[in-house]
C-alpha cells in the first residue's frame, strides 16, 4: 500500500486530502511543521510526500532540499509542493529544489489527484524544471533596426557617471547620482558603456525614440561589481521579444560572465530570472583585446582594480572615445606607500612600465572618460582602493595627449559643489603646466557630438 | 566606597588618573603590572578595573582573559582597557579578551569619570564575548522619546534626479529608536546615509545595532556593503530576516559581497555582525515584542510589527494583497470561490497583523490603473492599502515603495487624493507618503 505525508504547519492538508487519499487506497500520514515532516520521512519512507511552502521554522524549500539530498532513501518519491503564492518564481524554485509539482491553494482535492496520477509517471520521462520561455523568442527582423541612426555624427552621452553606489538627493543633482552607464551612437551602432542604474533611464529613453521597433545595441560591461551591472534588470528593451542586446565582457575572476549577470537575476535577490527575458540577449566573453561592433572597432585593455577589469577605446568615424570607468594608477600605488628599498624601486619600475602600456593605450583620444574619485588628499587614505585621483589622472591624460577629459566615477560622498572644486583644480593643474587639455566632470544629461578636430557639447535635459 | 584598580607600569599615567579618580570620589588601588594586578583584583574585588594596553610581561589582553577566567571571585567588576594607540584591531582584540570596554589615551578627566559613572555597581554585567547575548546598553545620546525616521523610501531600484529629491530615491530603510534600542528595518540604499548619520552621533563609543530585513530581493539589502558602522569592531550587529528560498540568511549577503561583485567580502567586514534566521514569528528585541507575518511577494518575504512601550509600528514594505491578487490576475483558477474565499482568509490574517496599528508603513506602489498591468508582480495599490488600514483602524499610514517612476509631483498628487480618500470614508486617519528625512514620534498622535 502507498504511503503519502502530508506535511504542514496547521493540518490543513489532512482536512482537505486525508478522505480522498484514503478513499484512492492511500495510508496517510502526516506530520506538523517541516523538521517533524523530514524526520517522519526518513523513518516511513512515503512514496509521496505533500508538503506546504511557507512554514515558519523549515519552510518547503529546505524540505526539498533536505529530502532530496538522501538520494538512495528517496530514489523514487514524489514531492508536490503546496502554497497561497502563486508566483511563477516560487514555482520555479520549488522545481530548482526538487519538488516534483507545485500546487496553489487552496487545493481541489480532485486536482490533487489528478496530478499524483500524472506523476506516476515511467523512469525516464523528463522532469520539467525551470525552463525559459525560448520559445517565446522572437527572430530579429530583416529590417535595419538603425537604419535612422545612420548618417548621423557619432554622439556620447553620459547617463550615469556616479561611483560605488547610487546617490540620490538634493546634493547630487547637478551631476548626478546614478552609477555608470555610457551612450555611444557610432556608424549605426548603439554601444552601451556598462550597466549602471543609468541604464534604467537609457532603457526608457530607447522605449520612447524606437517605440516598438527592433532596438539593436551592445552592451560592453567593463568590470562586474555591482556599480556596473546593476541596473541591467531594470532594463526594459531586454523585456520585449523585438529587441537584440548583445553583451560583451570578459571572464571575471571565479565565473563565467553569463553566471554572473544571471546570479543577479535569481531568487532570493530578484523575481525575474535572466532566462525568463523574452528578448534576444547574446552574451559573449571576449578572449581577444581587439573586436568589432559593426563597423566601429573596438580595443580593450586591463585596469588596475580589483578583480578582472577593462578599460574599452571605441574607435568612431568622429574621433575615439576611451572608457576607464575604475583604475588605480600603478606607479601611485608604490610611490606614496613611501616604501624606499631596492625591493620597491624594482616594483616601481615595473609600476610606471604598466602604466606607461595604459598611456599607449589612451594616446591621442578625443575624449577620455577615467576614473577620477579622490583628491590628492583623500587617496592618501584610499591607497589600494582600485580609484584614481584627480591630479593622476590628468598628468596621464595630458602625457596621453588627450583632446578632451571627463572625469569619472564620482565619489557617493562628493556632493555637486566638491565635484566642481575638483574639476576646477584640475583645470589649474593643466595651467600650470601650460598644456591644452580640456577638462570637465561627467554630468548625467550631458550628450556630445563626436567630431574629429574638438568635442563639441550641448546640454540636454535628461 | 567605589573601588577602581589601576594597571599601568607609567607610574607618571597611574600617578596622575590616581588624583582624577581619588578627587572624584573613588577609592583607588594601583598595580604596576598585569601580574600583580590580577592579584590585587582578586584581593580588593574593584568595581572597576583600569587597565593599560601595552605593558611588559603580562599585557592588558592577558590581564582581561584572566580576570574573566576568574569571573566567579569577581562577578561586578567592570573591565576598561585603555591603549596610545587605536589600531581597530586592538579594540576589537580587546573587547574579545574580556574587557567591557576601550579607551583612548590621553584620557581626559571628564571622559574618563563619565565612562566610571556609567559603570553599575553591583550590576553583575555578564562579560562581552565573541557571541554576547546580553551586551551592556549603549544608552542612545539623543532624547529617549520613542520614534522613527525614513532613510530610504524608494522601491526597486534607488532613484536619483532632481524629480526625487523631496520624497527621496533611496530605496528602504527605516529607524526606529525605541525602549534603549535602535532597531533597522531593511537595508536598501537608505542605509548608507544612516550609518554617515550614525558615525557622527556615536563617535567613538560603541553601537549595539538590530537589523530586521523583509527580504532579499536587492532594494531591501544592497546598501549593506555601505553601512560605515559594521566595518567598526567595536559595534555590534544583529541581522535577523528568515531564510529566503534558495540559501541560508548569511549565505545571501555573502553572496552580496562576492569578489565578482564587490571588492570587500562579508567575512572581512571588520564590524561584530552576528546573523540570525529567525525560527519563531514571534520574538523580543530588547523589551520590544516583535511580530512577523508572511506578506504576498514573490520570494520568502515578511512584515514586521514593532509593539513597543509606546505604541505599535508596522513595516510591510512589499505586499500584494490576496484577493485583489486573485480576482484581478489571469489564472484560470482565480475565479473560483474556494480560491477566492482563501485569499480572504490571507487578507484576514494581514488585517488582523496590522489591527490597531499606530503607524502603518506600506506598499503603496501603484495606483489602481497601474495596478492593473502589474498584477502579480507583489505589489499593492494605493487605494487597497487604504481600506487596508481603514478597515484595521490603524492611526497613521505612510505610503511606501514609491515606484521609480514616479516623481515627487506624482507622490504628492497621490498623497492628497488618499487623503480625500479617507476623508469620503469617514475616517480619521492620517495619511502621509513616507519622506527620507522625516522623523516621527512612536505613537498614535505623533506626539
Amino acid at each position: 500500500m502507498k504511503t503519502v505525508l502530508l506535511i504542514d504547519e496547521d493540518r490543513t492538508l489532512s482536512g482537505v486530502l486525508q478522505e480522498p487519499l484514503t478513499a484512492a487506497g492511500w495510508s496517510v500520514i502526516d506530520a506538523v511543521g517541516g523538521e517533524a515532516g523530514v524526520s517522519q520521512a526518513i523513518q516511513q519512507l512515503p512514496d509521496l510526500v505533500i508538503c506546504d511552502l511557507l512554514m515558519p521554522r523549515f519552510n518547503g524549500y529546505q524540505v526539498c532540499r533536505a529530502l532530496r539530498a538522501q538520494r538512495t532513501l528517496f530514489a523514487n518519491l514524489k514531492i508536490i509542493v503546496t502554497s497561497t503564492s502563486s508566483y511563477s518564481s516560487d514555482r520555479l524554485n520549488a522545481l530548482d529544489a526538487g519538488a516534483d509539482a507545485f500546487l496553489v491553494e487552496p487545493l481541489k482535492a480532485a486536482t490533487v489527484m489528478k496530478v499524483i496520477a500524472e506523476l506516476a509517471l515511467p523512469a525516464g520521462a523528463p522532469k520539467e524544471a525551470g525552463q525559459g520561455p525560448a520559445a517565446n523568442r522572437q527572430p530579429v527582423t530583416g529590417v535595419n533596426p538603425g537604419a535612422h541612426l545612420i548618417g548621423r555624427p557619432p554622439t556620447l552621452k553620459f547617463w550615469g557617471v556616479r561611483g560605488s553606489i547610487a546617490t540620490p538627493g538634493p546634493g547630487t543633482v547637478q551631476y548626478g547620482g546614478n552609477t555608470s552607464c555610457v551612450e555611444i551612437r557610432a556608424d549605426g551602432e548603439i554601444i552601451v558603456l556598462d550597466a549602471g542604474t543609468g541604464i534604467r533611464q537609457l532603457g526608457r529613453s530607447l522605449m520612447a525614440e524606437f517605440k516598438g521597433q527592433s532596438i539593436n545595441l551592445t552592451l560592453l560591461i567593463s568590470h562586474t561589481h555591482w556599480d556596473h551591472i546593476q541596473g541591467f534588470p531594470f532594463f526594459i528593451p531586454a523585456y520585449l521579444p523585438q529587441n537584440k542586446i548583445r553583451i560583451i565582457g570578459y571572464e571575471g575572476a571565479s565565473s563565467g560572465l553569463i553566471g554572473t549577470l544571471s546570479s543577479q537575476m535569481e531568487s532570493p535577490y530578484f523575481p525575474v530570472s535572466m532566462q525568463q527575458l523574452p528578448s534576444n540577449l547574446q552574451i559573449e566573453e571576449l578572449k581577444d583585446f581587439l573586436f568589432h561592433i559593426g563597423g566601429v572597432t573596438v580595443t580593450a585593455t586591463f585596469l588596475n582594480h580589483p578583480g578582472i577589469t577593462v578599460g574599452y577605446r571605441i574607435h568612431t568615424s568622429g574621433g575615439s572615445v576611451v572608457y576607464l570607468p575604475d583604475n588605480e594608477p600603478y606607479s601611485r600605488l608604490h610611490t606614496v606607500s613611501g616604501d624606499q628599498s631596492p625591493k620597491s624601486y624594482e616594483a616601481l619600475s615595473y609600476a610606471q612600465k604598466q602604466d606607461a602600456k595604459l598611456i599607449e593605450f589612451i594616446q591621442g583620444a578625443d575624449i577620455l572618460i577615467m576614473d577620477s574619485q579622490y583628491d590628492d588628499t583623500e587617496y592618501r587614505s584610499h591607497i589600494g582602493w582600485g580609484h584614481g585621483c584627480v591630479d593622476d589622472v590628468v598628468a596621464i591624460a595630458v602625457i596621453a595627449k588627450v583632446k578632451k577629459l571627463f572625469l569619472f566615477h564620482h565619489d557617493p560622498d562628493h556632493d555637486d559643489q566638491q565635484i566642481t572644486k575638483m574639476v576646477e583644480w584640475a583645470r589649474e593643474l593643466v595651467m600650470i603646466h601650460g598644456e591644452q587639455l580640456e577638462v570637465d566632470a561627467a554630468r548625467e544629461g550631458v550628450e556630445l557630438v563626436l567630431a574629429q578636430s574638438i568635442a563639441q557639447s550641448y546640454l540636454t535635459q535628461a | 566606597m567605589k573601588t577602581v584598580l589601576l594597571i599601568d607600569d607609567e607610574p607618571v599615567t597611574r600617578a596622575t588618573i590616581a588624583k582624577i579618580l581619588g578627587e572624584a570620589g573613588w577609592r583607588v588601588v594601583e598595580a604596576p603590572d598585569g601580574e600583580q594586578g590580577i592579584a590585587l583584583a582578586l584581593l580588593h574585588r574593584p568595581d572597576v578595573v583600569l587597565c593599560d594596553l601595552l605593558m611588559p610581561r603580562c599585557n592588558g589582553f592577558q590581564v582581561c582573559r584572566q580576570l574573566r577566567e576568574k569571573r566567579a571571585q569577581l562577578p561586578n567588576t567592570t573591565i576598561l582597557v585603555t591603549s596610545s594607540r587605536d589600531y581597530a584591531i586592538d579594540r576589537f582584540n580587546a573587547l574579545e579578551s574580556g574587557a567591557d570596554d576601550f579607551l583612548l589615551k590621553p584620557i581626559r578627566a571628564a571622559d574618563l569619570l563619565r565612562v566610571l559613572d556609567q559603570v553599575t555597581v553591583g550590576a553583575g554585567q555578564s562579560p562581552v564575548a565573541a557571541a554576547a547575548p546580553a551586551a551592556p546598553k549603549a544608552a542612545p545620546p539623543s532624547s529617549e522619546k520613542n520614534r522613527f525616521r525614513f532613510w530610504g523610501v524608494r522601491g526597486s531600484i534607488p532613484t536619483p534626479g532632481p524629480a526625487t529629491v523631496f520624497y527621496g530615491g533611496n530605496t528602504s530603510c527605516v529607524e526606529v529608536r525605541a525602549d534603549g534600542e535602535v532597531i533597522i528595518l531593511d537595508s536598501g540604499s537608505g542605509i548608507r546615509p544612516l550609518g554617515l548619520h550614525l558615525l557622527s552621533e556615536y563617535r567613538d563609543r560603541p553601537m549595539r545595532l538590530t537589523i530586521l530585513l523583509t527580504h532579499t530581493h536587492w532594494d531591501h539589502i544592497q546598501g549593506f556593503p555601505f553601512f560605515a558602522p559594521a566595518y567598526n569592531p567595536q559595534n555590534r550587529l544583529t541581522v535577523i530576516g528568515f531564510e529566503g528560498s534558495r540559501q541560508g540568511l548569511e549565505s545571501t549577503l555573502t553572496g552580496q559581497m562576492e569578489s565578482t561583485y564587490f571588492p570587500i567580502g562579508l567575512k572581512q567586514m571588520p564590524g561584530h555582525t552576528t546573523f540570525e534566521e529567525a525560527r519563531e514569528m514571534q520574538f523580543e528585541v530588547g523589551n520590544i515584542r516583535v511580530t512577523a507575518a508572511f506578506t504576498n511577494h514573490p520570494g520568502i518575504c515578511v512584515g514586521f510589527r514593532l509593539d513597543t512601550r509606546t505604541g505599535s509600528l508596522v513595516f510591510m514594505p512589499d505586499h500584494e494583497p490576496f484577493l485583489r491578487m486573485r480576482l484581478a490576475s489571469a489564472h484560470h483558477t482565480s475565479g473560483n470561490p474556494e480560491g477566492l474565499d482563501f485569499a480572504r482568509a490571507e487578507d484576514e490574517r494581514m488585517a488582523a497583523f496590522i489591527k490597531g496599528a499606530d503607524i502603518l508603513i506600506i506598499d503603496s506602489q501603484y495606483d489602481a490603473e497601474e495596478y492593473k498591468k502589474h498584477v502579480g508582480w507583489g505589489h499593492s495599490c494605493v487605494d487597497d492599502s487604504i481600506s487596508m488600514a481603514l478597515a484595521a483602524k490603524v492611526k497613521r499610514l505612510f505610503l511606501f515603495h514609491h515606484d521609480p517612476c514616479h516623481d515627487d509631483e506624482w507622490v504628492s498628487r497621490t498623497v492628497a487624493r488618499a487623503r480625500e480618500s479617507v476623508t469620503r470614508q469617514g475616517g480619521n486617519m492620517i495619511v502621509e507618503a513616507a519622506r527620507e528625512g522625516y522623523e516621527g514620534g512612536l505613537t498614535g498622535d505623533g506626539g
